[in-house]
């Protein structure tokens, strides 16, 4: 896999998890499996860590697809971007080639992640 | 969400009978491992490193000798349930300071609607007074369910 791509979809699980421990509804169910959540600021740290290996000029467009849609890397299920639904070529059905590169959605722009 | 409903998403290719690992980083390395080797993820690090994060704020053992390591990642398709069990217990640095001996790890993919109500579920019948030392004592994915089954 892109080691790149990794990075991205790590990064945006992270950003999704922090939105997460914001979330109210959460916050209620953590309580009630008797779980406490505290130090968000760790997980910015690790989200730091792992901008640091992505080069700026995808980094920017990671987070300028962020604030556009709230999610920058879509997975690819039965061939189709899961965000706009677009169908991608057919030449990248086999997983391991796909992921093999970064790419991104014709239609929406964002990165592609083959699930 | 209904008992059966919470059965459904356990099945037998995702139950270790008796984990290898010993320590807490270990325990979710092997079963991060595990979800890739039956095709449920695809690459281990990006889930092991998101319930290593997650453990950084807070532990997810919920006492009692279970632990629910659980988080949301892009790496999965749908919801997937991993049951794992350790009899002689590893240190998940729970409020109770009581070894963990069963491991649930949940794993969603951002957009799933019933992961929260799942864990809410699964917490309720884990905690079950009547059922808890049964569930400790659980050897097979058989005895698990037929403990689970008989919760009400």
């Amino acid at each position: 896999m892109n080691e790149i791509l990794q990075k991205l979809v790590m990064i945006q699980d992270l950003d999704c998890m922090i939105d997460e421990i914001k979330n109210k509804d959460v916050k209620k169910v953590q309580k009630k499996m008797g779980l406490e959540i505290k130090g968000d600021e760790k997980l910015e740290e690790a989200k730091k860590v792992l901008e640091q290996g992505i080069p700026p000029k995808v980094l920017s467009r990671y987070h300028k697809l962020m604030e556009r849609y709230g999610r920058a890397v879509a997975p690819v299920v039965g061939n189709s971007c899961m965000c706009c639904f677009v169908t991608v070529p057919k030449r990248l059905t086999v997983r391991e080639f796909a992921n093999r590169e970064l790419r991104n959605c014709e239609r929406c722009g964002r990165f592609l992640y083959w699930v | 969400m209904k008992q059966r409903d919470l059965l459904s998403f356990f099945h037998e290719d995702l139950f270790i009978s008796e984990l290898k690992a010993s320590s807490k980083d270990g325990v979710l390395k092997e079963m991060a491992s595990w979800l890739e080797l039956k095709e449920k993820v695809y690459r281990t690090p990006i889930v092991y490193d998101l319930l290593k994060n997650r453990e950084k704020l807070g532990s997810t053992g919920i006492g009692g000798g279970i632990a629910i390591p659980h988080c949301r990642s892009m790496a999965v398709e749908k919801m997937t349930v991993l049951f794992a069990v350790k009899s002689k217990g590893v240190d998940f640095k729970s409020a109770d300071k009581k070894l963990v001996k069963l491991f649930f790890m949940v794993v969603a993919p951002p957009q799933d609607v019933q992961y929260l109500v799942f864990l809410g579920k699964l917490v309720e019948v884990l905690t079950n007074k009547k059922f808890k030392n049964m569930f400790l004592k659980v050897k097979s994915f058989e005895e698990f369910k037929n403990v689970i089954s008989g919760v009400k």
